[in-house]
């Protein structure tokens, strides 16, 4: 994060930082007073983009058309940095290729971002010695959000943007700990420390220190739902998530949880999704327990506990150390710390962050042993797999589009003073005091065509479900384009989006959904 | 009064805190970490204002079972852990339950918990199916 601060130019993509990542956005202030140039790619003008000298208001969904037509134009312009092509990348040609009729003209009928725009986008991140790519699930959640990210790479490496301070493709993670749970294999492809279940060394390491385990390829969450309607699916245990009202198409997911035979929720809140456990185990919360985070730099840092458990509440740890034993597991862990220790011994990238290394100041991962300093900047000199690939990226409509029937595209996102599906912020009343309701921002002009007031209640309809919110009139966002945050649950987003899903991972297309909307 | 210092559990900046509490438990307050390497003394509205939650009525302070007609009550630990493996063991017919049991765990827990949860869905009730809100 520090690096932002020197940073020469930013193109943030699909990140409202300001409300998202607050203090990742001082950090762009910071450049910016260095003189550094912001260029923000959004179908909202977010805040950053008052102090932007570029700014392309694109159309959701179609990042992937902008990114290849603005490489295109950096190989036309012969902007590319040809050195670090021939030494550190393979399969140039082909992606080259792929470009050829990514004009920013046509990328233009797609994104509606002018070509002379994206011309504009492409030559400065070009021409910039240390130029950086922030973005988040502005980005990923579309049907193409892997072919974007891989394009994006494809752009940083043309370019030479990649393994040097303030350069790279960066995304900004949401969670407090969505890496650190990332990295210990909270994932059905993944063991933890990205090792792949199929591997034989993965297998050795983790039959030693395990026994006997499950090495596929599991089912990831949006799977697991679909298993439940199925009837396959018997048994789930939900860990401080709230699935109703983070997951798509929610009319799907209430459904799912209504058919399951057997829930589990562990949480520190009666959130909507425990509402439907056969099971509730109520949880102790961050200020109530020790262990580690892992943030969006890969720094690994302590939490430490502040006060007792809430009543009878205890730290997830021990709830999880109590299940494993009752289900027949041989564990005998008497702190946070002794389960680091394991955690050192079976994944390679934490191998050396001890508690006690960590008390003053967090280590960035990979830290492979006890002497290891930690990474800041990674792919120095070499990428992980050697040489970068240059991958081929082309796009086509999936999922929502606007029809007759469903002329706008609703996108969803955050509010400062809100957190994920507000189980906590709503809880606290200043914060609730900021934001106490959902909305709907709706572009001037269309409002005017509605005859929608400002605040007037408005219904919002998609394919899947309709919410009722009041109208916040604005001319800082698209036309056609409607925004709705998903933190409240009278008004819940999610019941809107659908299950359009990125065929690689499964990122379902949040930011995309076809909806008419009505004075209720 | 003591003061405690930690990270703060919102976004994944990952700010330094520190937590000012009353001597009876009670959270006063919260101060930037003035040479945290992260955060660097500032906060934003939720790492100032955002703890409140934690004293909540509404907060979960006892495990709850479903009863048949629907509603919950309140149960001892031991009986709701109990509950909690007879019904994954009921689940764990096949020498792989990766179609039958799902693990949902958490970007809210700990490095360590994650860890847990990993072995106990691979390790303990033998599925792969585990993941958490990335995607969300």
């Amino acid at each position: 994060m520090n690096d932002l601060s020197d940073a020469e130019m930013i193109m943030v993509m699909g990140s409202n930082t300001t409300e998202q990542h607050p203090l990742a956005s001082t950090r762009i202030f910071e450049a910016l007073e260095n003189g550094a140039e912001l260029y923000v790619v959004d179908p909202r003008k977010i805040r950053l983009t008052d102090f932007a000298q570029g700014y392309a208001p694109i159309e959701p969904g179609t990042n992937l058309p902008m990114i290849n037509a603005m490489i295109h134009v950096i190989i036309k312009e012969n902007l590319v940095d040809e050195n670090f092509i021939k030494d550190r990348t393979e399969n140039y040609e082909e992606m080259k290729k792929s470009v050829e009729d990514c004009t920013p003209e046509w990328a233009e009928s797609i994104s509606k971002v002018k070509a002379d725009t994206i011309r504009e986008f492409a030559r400065k991140y070009a021409m910039t010695d240390k130029a950086m790519i922030v973005f988040t699930m502005g980005v990923t959640q579309q049907t193409t959000g892997v072919k974007s990210i891989r394009a994006l790479a494809n752009l940083a490496m043309i370019t030479g943007h990649v393994g040097r301070p303030s350069t790279g493709i960066n995304p900004l993670r949401g969670q407090n700990n969505v890496q650190g749970a990332g990295d210990m294999g909270a994932l059905p492809d993944f063991l933890p420390g990205y090792q792949r279940p199929e591997w034989p060394r993965t297998k050795d390491r983790f039959s030693k220190a395990w026994g006997d385990f499950s090495c596929l390829r599991g089912r990831n969450i949006i799977e697991m739902f679909d298993l439940m309607e199925e009837g396959t699916m018997k048994a789930a245990y939900i860990v401080g998530e709230n699935p109703v009202l983070s997951d798509p198409d929610q009319i799907h997911t209430l459904h799912c949880l209504e058919k399951l035979p057997f829930l589990v929720v562990q949480d520190i809140f009666l959130t909507e999704t425990a509402k439907f456990a056969d099971v509730v185990l109520p949880a102790a919360s961050f200020l109530e327990r020790e262990g580690t985070y892992t943030n969006t730099d890969r720094r690994v840092q302590m939490i430490h506990k502040v006060i007792e458990p809430v009543g009878d509440s205890k730290p997830d740890w021990e709830i999880m150390v109590e299940i494993m034993k009752r289900i027949g597991m041989d564990v005998n862990y008497q702190s946070p710390s002794d389960i680091m220790d394991e955690i050192n011994a079976t994944t390679e990238i934490y191998g050396g962050i001890s508690h006690d290394r960590i008390r003053e100041v967090g280590i960035q991962w990979p830290c492979p042993n006890k002497e290891h300093p930690g990474t800041p900047i990674l792919h120095v000199g070499e990428f992980i797999r050697g040489k970068g690939l240059f991958t081929v990226n082309d796009f086509e409509f999936i999922g929502d589009q606007r029809s007759e029937e469903y002329p706008f595209i609703v996108t969803t996102g955050r509010v400062t003073h809100q957190y994920h599906t507000g189980t906590m912020t709503r809880k606290v009343w200043t914060l609730a005091l900021e934001y106490p309701e959902g909305f709907v921002e709706i572009h001037t002009k269309d409002a005017e065509e509605l005859g929608i007031k400002n605040h007037q209640p408005v219904r919002i309809t998609s394919a899947r479900g309709s919410i009722v919110a009041p109208a916040l009139i604005t001319n800082r966002i698209n036309e056609k384009t409607l925004f709705v945050p998903f933190h409240f649950a009278e008004s819940p987003a999610n019941r809107l989006t659908g299950r359009n899903l990125d065929p690689i991972i499964n990122i379902p297309a949040l930011k995309v959904s076809a909806v008419r909307i009505e004075v209720e | 009064m003591k003061r405690v210092e930690t990270t703060c559990g919102y976004c994944g900046c990952g700010c330094g805190i520190y937590v000012n509490v009353a001597d009876d438990d009670t959270v006063l307050g919260v101060a930037p970490s003035y040479n945290h390497v992260v955060s660097k003394g500032k906060l934003c509205s939720k790492g100032w204002h955002g703890f409140a939650f934690v004293r909540d009525s509404r907060r979960l302070t006892s495990p709850l079972i479903r009863q048949k007609d629907g509603t919950f009550r309140e149960a001892s630990w031991d009986e709701a852990l109990d509950k909690v493996a007879a019904g994954f063991k009921e689940a764990m017919i096949d020498e792989d339950n990766t179609d039958r049991i799902g693990i949902v765990s958490s970007a809210r827990c700990t490095n360590e918990e994650n860890f847990l949860m990993a072995k106990m869905a691979r390790a303990g009730l033998k599925t792969s199916s585990i993941d958490h809100c990335a995607r969300l």
